[in-house]
């Protein structure tokens, strides 16, 4: 069910270098929030910007409060990050398609990078106690960028971290540890979920795509209603035309992508 | 009191529509919204056959308002008559918005709605500035809006607004063609034709380049238009563009406006559409007024 509420803010602090930890009373929303939705929020003070916003959840306790993690990388996201306990936002939420695991899964690797890993480390916490084995691959910029402390969060997921500058981990992108992840993962029951920049999703995507192994991208697209209304959030399809981010997706099987087309466009 | 309004035929319970593009086909607002606070809504424009619609990025956040450059996408009236109409159930009027490359185009997609139930209106959209055929092309050109307000006329017997581009130059000559062909009210207006350039990349923000401007930067050029076409026209109009609150809204019809839409502020208040309606009651009570008409147009004087 999707709720379309005002929604206190209980906390808004700064976790990492840009990086911000908002928390929200929402209610009955809590209960209904699934790892991969998202909610779609305004300040109901600010003057700007025009369109709400939309974020990954990041934690849902079920009974009433909700958390995202966001970037300031704009004028809307630095706005945002005034924002203090008390005030009021205009929320819809939970909106979109949540990762959904096929029924023989057992072993799931996550590759998340910057602002993706907060979604992974949700559907961590919710699935990883019924898997076999959850293996998290997180990757960042510096160590500074690794805005979730992952590996206090989530027991019985092992994390591996790979950094540009080495500073925390393994050197390199996100991307270079799912080759190695995917060997030795090798068999039945596999599945692969990410969520970051579009280039890091096609790399994942054409990396499960050789294995054989089913993987679901969550994407990230310019969007003003959130609802499948306006059409605005195009990714192209792989069978033509374009599929909707808030609708369709944000979470899509990486296989119903055109991704030669959504790397031109 | 009454908000009860009839627009050319139209009969809605009270002048708040919702306007084409922000609604989807009808009913994806239903589980948020409360559509029983609408006198209608509008679908998303439908055409003769599928369109993808521009590439992406498609809408472009000015803060103070936004362009989009949707282009049209719909699956087409095939779609849209055989899966999708029987299926929309919603507590207000359902109006149909209709377009075209072509004025054939126009014709058969009327004729293939007339007779359906469960539509009260066409929307006839000779005024979308994202797409490189029809659209807006027609809109500006008196004698292209005859021939495809003449086409549908000609298929379909319930009301027709025809949605107008807010172009000053030619406004009262279209508005006067719509009306000779047989339209009966107009929509006043559809977006800007706009752009956004990114400095950085310098190059245009959206896809498709160019797009349509909404939100309240085109409200005084929407009354503008409205207010004028009210004095002239002689036909009955919606207002549109850049309505957020009740004072908006009453704005248009002090213009003149028989009924008004919104649309891009629902991307930014959910709750509009309730706010909107309580300001227009708390307006009437305090003045003592028992119906939209007594104050109707009250400007022009």
């Amino acid at each position: 069910m999707k709720y379309c509420i005002r929604a206190a803010i209980l906390e808004n602090e700064r976790i990492g270098d840009s990086y911000y930890l908002m928390k929200l009373d929402v209610g009955r929303m809590a209960s209904d929030c699934n790892p991969g939705e998202f909610i779609h929020l305004r300040s109901l003070a600010a003057d700007w910007p025009f369109l709400r916003r939309p974020f990954s959840i990041y934690s849902s306790d079920g009974e009433g409060t909700i958390e995202i993690v966001y970037k300031v990388v704009g004028k809307a996201t630095s706005l945002m990050s005034d924002a203090i306990p008390g005030d009021v936002f205009d929320v819809m939420g939970p909106l979109g398609r949540p990762f959904n695991l096929g029924a023989g899964a057992s072993r799931v690797i996550a590759v998340g990078g910057g602002v993706g890993i907060p979604p992974l480390v949700f559907f961590c916490r919710r699935y990883a106690a019924a898997l076999d084995e959850m293996h998290l691959i997180v990757g960042a910029k510096t160590s500074a960028e690794i805005i979730v402390p992952v590996s206090l969060i989530v027991e019985g997921v092992r994390v591996t971290y790979y950094t540009e500058d080495g500073s925390k981990g393994e050197e390199g992108i996100v991307t270079d540890g799912l080759g190695p992840a995917l060997e030795e993962a090798a068999g039945g029951g596999l599945e692969v979920i990410a969520c970051g920049p579009r280039g890091m999703l096609a790399e994942v995507a054409r990396a499960a795509r050789h294995k054989g192994v089913k993987c679901q991208v969550s994407v990230e697209e310019i969007m003003a209603c959130g609802v499948g209304a306006c059409l605005s959030c195009a990714v192209p399809g792989a069978g033509g035309g374009y599929l909707h981010a808030c609708k369709d997706g944000p979470v899509f099987d990486s296989e119903a992508i055109d991704w030669e087309r959504w790397a031109c466009e | 009191m009454s908000l009860e309004v009839e627009v050319g035929g139209l009969k809605l319970k009270n002048p708040m529509v919702g306007a084409s593009g922000l609604w989807g086909f009808g009913d994806e607002y239903a589980e948020v919204i409360d559509l029983s606070l609408f006198g209608a809504v509008i679908t998303k424009t439908i055409t003769l056959r599928p369109r993808e619609g521009n590439p992406p990025p498609r809408v472009v956040d000015l803060g103070h308002g936004m362009i989009n450059s949707i282009g049209l996408e719909n699956p087409g009236i095939d779609w849209f008559i055989g899966e999708k109409l029987d299926t929309i159930d919603i507590p207000c009027e359902l109006i149909v918005s209709i377009g075209g490359d072509s004025v054939e185009d126009y014709r058969v997609v009327a004729s293939r709605l007339a007779g359906k139930g469960g539509i009260a209106a066409l929307e006839v959209n000779i005024s979308c500035p994202n797409v490189s055929k029809g659209g807006i092309l027609f809109g500006r050109d008196p004698d292209a809006t005859s021939a495809v307000i003449e086409a549908v006329r000609g298929e379909i017997d319930i009301p027709i607004i025809a949605k107008l581009p807010p172009l000053p130059g030619c406004i009262e000559d279209v508005a006067g063609a719509a009306r000779g062909a047989g339209a009966d009210a107009l929509g006043v207006s559809n977006t800007l034709p706009s752009i956004s350039i990114d400095i950085e990349a310098q190059r245009p923000r959206l896809g498709g380049r160019t797009g349509g401007l909404s939100g309240p930067p085109l409200k005084p050029v929407a009354l503008y238009l409205v207010y004028r076409l009210a004095a002239s026209a002689d036909i009955p109009i919606i207002g549109i563009g850049g309505i957020e609150t009740s004072s908006d809204a009453i704005e248009f019809m002090l213009a003149g406006a028989s009924a008004f839409e919104i649309g891009s502020v629902i991307v930014k208040w959910l709750n509009a559409p309730s706010d909107i309606i309580m300001g227009i009651e708390e307006y009437m009570a305090d003045r003592g007024y028992k119906a939209i008409e007594e104050f109707r147009g009250k400007a022009l004087a």
